[in-house]
C-alpha cells in the first residue's frame, strides 16, 4: 500500500516536473547550443584543449 | 580526451535525468552562443551541490551527506591524535579543506564521469548516462595509488583471486557502505556495512582439512591477510604535504595497532615527523600513533609462501617487522608492533 502510494506520488511528481520542463526539453533538442555542440563529435574535437599536465602526486589511495 | 565530453543525443529523449535542461544542473547559458558565452558561470561538477540530485533521490543524498566519501572524516581523524589542540585548529584551517576535503567524491565521480587524477580526467563514463557502477573508471581513479593496482596485479604481484574470479569492488563494497547508512562515522573501521572475509567464507566450511586446521589454530591470532596476502604491496615513505611521496613495494607483518593480539599485514602510512612542517605543524603528539597500520591488502591468494610453510612464520619470520627494519626516526609506538611467534611443538 505504502509503496503504491509512493509510486503514484512519483508519477505525479514527474508529470509535474514535465509541466515546467517540456519547454526546456524542446529547447534542448532544437536550439540549445549545449546540445548542438556536445552531441557533435567533430565540433567537440576541434574545440577541445588538452588540460595542462599537473605534477601527479604519489598519494595513497 | 575530447570523447569524454560528448553526450549521447538518444539519451536526451529516453533518460529521465534530461527532463532537466543542461543549464538546470550545469548553469551557464543555454541559448545559441559561442563556447565562451555558453560556459560563462558553468558548473563542472553539478553534483557537488547535492540539491541537484536531492529533488529526485532524497533518500540517497540525505545519507550520503554523512558518509566518509563525502566528509573525508577518516583522513582527518586518522592523524588527529598526533596534534595538540592548537595544532588541530591550524590543521583544520590550513590543511584539511585544501588537501583532504578536496578529494571527496561527488555523486558524479561514481556515476557520471571519471574523477580527475593529476588534473586529467577521461570525462564522461558513457556519454552522460547515469551508470550504476563502472569500477575501472571510477574507484580506480581515486584508489589507483594502491588498492586498485594491487587488486588487478598491475602493481607487480599476482592479481587478487577475487579479481580472477570476475569480482570487482562493488561485489564486496555495496551501496549501503558507499552511500552510507545515515550515521556520520569517524573512521572506515566503524562502518557497519563494510565487508568481511568471514561473511562469505564461513569458518568450518573448508573442503581442505589442512585449511580447516590452520584456520582453527590461528583464529583470533592471525588475520586472513596474514596468511593470504599474496605478496608485496605499496608502502609510502617520506611524504610531505603537497610534495608527493616515494613508494616502494614491501610486505610487512606485525601486530595490528588496533588489536595487539593479532598478527596481520601492516602498511607504512604516509605521515612522517615533518609531513606538516611547512604548514607550521610540528605534531607534538607524533609518538602517540605508530607509522605502521593494519591494512586489508587487496591481493588475496589461496596459496602463498605462508600457506605452504609453517616455518615461514614460526622459524624464519619472513617479512616480519624487526627492530632493525623499523623506519628511521619513526614513532616510538612502532616497537610495540613487533612479534616473535613461539616455536611450534612437534
Ligand atoms: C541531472 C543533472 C544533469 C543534467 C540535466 C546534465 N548534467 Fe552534465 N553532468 C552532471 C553530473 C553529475 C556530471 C559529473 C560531474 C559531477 O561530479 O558532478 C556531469 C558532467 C558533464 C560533463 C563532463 C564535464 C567534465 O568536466 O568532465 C559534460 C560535458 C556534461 N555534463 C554535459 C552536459 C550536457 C550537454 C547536458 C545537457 C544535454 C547535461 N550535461 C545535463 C549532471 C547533469
Ligand atoms: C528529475 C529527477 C531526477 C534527478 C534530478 C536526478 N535523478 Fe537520478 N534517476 C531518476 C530516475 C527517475 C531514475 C530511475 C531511472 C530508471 O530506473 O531507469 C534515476 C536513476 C539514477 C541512477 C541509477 C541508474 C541506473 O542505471 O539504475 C543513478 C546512478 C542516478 N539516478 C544518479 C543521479 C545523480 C548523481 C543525480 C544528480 C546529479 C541525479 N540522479 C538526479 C531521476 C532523477
Ligand atoms: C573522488 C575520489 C573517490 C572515488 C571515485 C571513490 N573513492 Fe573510495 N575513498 C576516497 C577517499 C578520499 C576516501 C577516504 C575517506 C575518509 O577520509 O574517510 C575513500 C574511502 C573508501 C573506503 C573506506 C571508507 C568507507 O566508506 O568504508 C572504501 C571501502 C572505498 N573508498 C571504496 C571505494 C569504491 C568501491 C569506489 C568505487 C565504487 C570508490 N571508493 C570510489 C575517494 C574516492
Ligand atoms: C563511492 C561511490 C559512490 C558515490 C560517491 C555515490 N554512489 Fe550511488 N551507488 C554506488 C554504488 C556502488 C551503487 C550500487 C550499484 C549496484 O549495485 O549496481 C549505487 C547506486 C545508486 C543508485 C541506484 C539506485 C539504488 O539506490 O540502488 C542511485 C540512484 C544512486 N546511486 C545515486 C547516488 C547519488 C544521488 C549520489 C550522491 C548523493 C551517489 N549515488 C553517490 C556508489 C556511489
Ligand atoms: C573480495 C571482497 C573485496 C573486493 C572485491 C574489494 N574489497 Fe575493498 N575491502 C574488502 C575488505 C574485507 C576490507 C576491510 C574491511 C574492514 O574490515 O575494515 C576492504 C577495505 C577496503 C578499503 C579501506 C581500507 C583501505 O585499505 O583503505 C578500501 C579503500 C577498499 N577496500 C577499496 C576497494 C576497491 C577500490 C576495490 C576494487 C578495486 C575493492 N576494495 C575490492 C573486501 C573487498
Ligand atoms: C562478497 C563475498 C566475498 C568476500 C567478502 C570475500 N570473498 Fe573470498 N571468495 C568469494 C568468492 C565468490 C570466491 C570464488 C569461489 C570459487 O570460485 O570457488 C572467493 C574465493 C576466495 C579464495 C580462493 C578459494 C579457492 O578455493 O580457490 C580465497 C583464498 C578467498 N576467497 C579468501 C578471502 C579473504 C581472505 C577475504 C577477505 C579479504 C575474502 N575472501 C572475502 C567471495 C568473497
Ligand atoms: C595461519 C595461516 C592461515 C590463516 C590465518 C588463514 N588461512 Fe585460509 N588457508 C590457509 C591454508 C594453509 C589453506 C590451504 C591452502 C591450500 O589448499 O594449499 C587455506 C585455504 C583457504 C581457503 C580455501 C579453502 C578450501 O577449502 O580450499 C579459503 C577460502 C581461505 N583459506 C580463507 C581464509 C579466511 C577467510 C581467513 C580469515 C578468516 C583465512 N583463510 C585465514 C591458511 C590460513
Ligand atoms: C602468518 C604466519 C604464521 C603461519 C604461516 C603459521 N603460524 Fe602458527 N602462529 C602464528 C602466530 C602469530 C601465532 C600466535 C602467537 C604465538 O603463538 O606466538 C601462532 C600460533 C600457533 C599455534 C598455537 C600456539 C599456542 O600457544 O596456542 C600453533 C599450534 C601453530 N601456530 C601452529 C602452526 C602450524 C602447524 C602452521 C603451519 C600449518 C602455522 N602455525 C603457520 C603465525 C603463523
Amino acid at each position: 500500500m505504502r509503496n503504491q502510494r509512493r509510486f503514484v506520488f512519483s508519477l505525479l511528481f514527474i508529470a509535474f516536473l514535465q509541466l515546467f520542463f517540456t519547454q526546456a526539453i524542446l529547447a534542448a533538442v532544437d536550439s540549445s547550443s549545449c546540445v548542438t555542440c556536445h552531441t557533435n563529435e567533430s565540433l567537440i574535437k576541434s574545440l577541445y584543449k588538452a588540460p595542462p599536465l599537473l605534477h601527479a602526486e604519489e598519494g595513497e589511495g | 580526451m575530447y570523447k569524454g565530453y560528448i553526450v549521447d543525443r538518444g539519451l536526451l529523449k529516453k533518460d529521465q535525468h534530461f527532463i532537466l535542461a543542461c543549464p538546470q544542473c550545469h548553469q551557464g547559458n543555454g541559448g545559441i552562443l559561442s563556447k565562451e558565452q555558453a560556459h560563462k558561470g558553468l558548473v563542472k561538477r553539478p553534483s557537488d551541490n547535492m540539491s541537484n540530485c536531492a529533488m529526485c533521490h532524497k533518500q540517497v543524498t540525505d545519507k550520503y551527506a554523512k558518509s566518509l566519501h563525502y566528509t573525508t572524516a577518516g583522513q582527518r581523524n586518522g592523524v588527529m591524535p598526533r596534534f595538540s589542540k592548537e595544532e588541530l585548529k591550524k590543521f583544520d584551517g590550513k590543511v584539511f579543506e585544501k588537501s583532504c576535503r578536496s578529494c571527496h567524491a561527488s555523486c558524479g565521480d561514481c556515476h557520471v564521469k571519471s574523477p580527475a587524477v593529476g588534473g586529467i580526467s577521461t570525462g564522461l563514463l558513457a556519454k552522460h548516462k547515469f551508470v550504476r557502477k563502472d569500477e575501472g573508471k571510477t574507484c580506480s581513479s581515486c584508489h589507483g595509488g594502491r588498492v586498485y593496482p594491487e587488486f588487478t596485479g598491475e602493481y607487480g604481484g599476482a592479481p587478487d583471486v577475487h579479481y580472477q574470479k570476475g569480482m570487482l569492488c562493488v561485489d564486496c563494497h555495496k551501496k549501503e557502505q558507499l552511500h552510507g547508512d545515515g550515521i556520520a562515522y569517524t573512521s572506515k573501521n566503524q562502518v557497519k556495512d563494510r565487508p568481511s572475509c568471514r561473511n562469505c567464507h564461513k569458518p568450518g566450511s573448508e573442503k581442505n582439512p589442512a585449511a580447516r586446521v590452520s584456520h582453527q589454530t590461528h583464529a583470533g591470532k592471525v588475520s586472513c591477510y596474514g596468511c593470504h596476502s599474496g605478496g608485496e604491496y605499496r608502502n609510502c615513505q617520506q611524504c610531505h604535504a603537497g610534495e608527493g611521496a616515494k613508494a616502494k613495494p614491501q610486505m610487512i607483518l606485525g601486530l595490528s595497532p588496533r588489536n595487539k593480539k593479532v598478527l596481520t599485514t601492516l602498511r607504512l602510512v604516509p605521515t612522517v615527523r615533518d609531513t606538516f612542517a611547512k604548514d607550521g605543524i610540528k605534531m607534538e603528539n607524533f609518538d602517540a600513533l605508530p607509522n605502521y597500520w593494519d591494512t586489508p591488502a587487496h591481493n588475496v591468494r589461496k596459496r602463498t609462501d605462508r600457506t605452504r610453510s609453517c616455518d615461514a612464520c614460526h622459524v624464519d619470520r619472513n617479512n616480519f617487522l624487526t627492530k632493525e627494519t623499523l623506519i628511521k626516526d619513526g614513532s616510538k609506538a612502532n616497537e610495540a608492533l613487533i612479534i616473535v611467534p613461539k616455536p611450534i611443538k612437534r
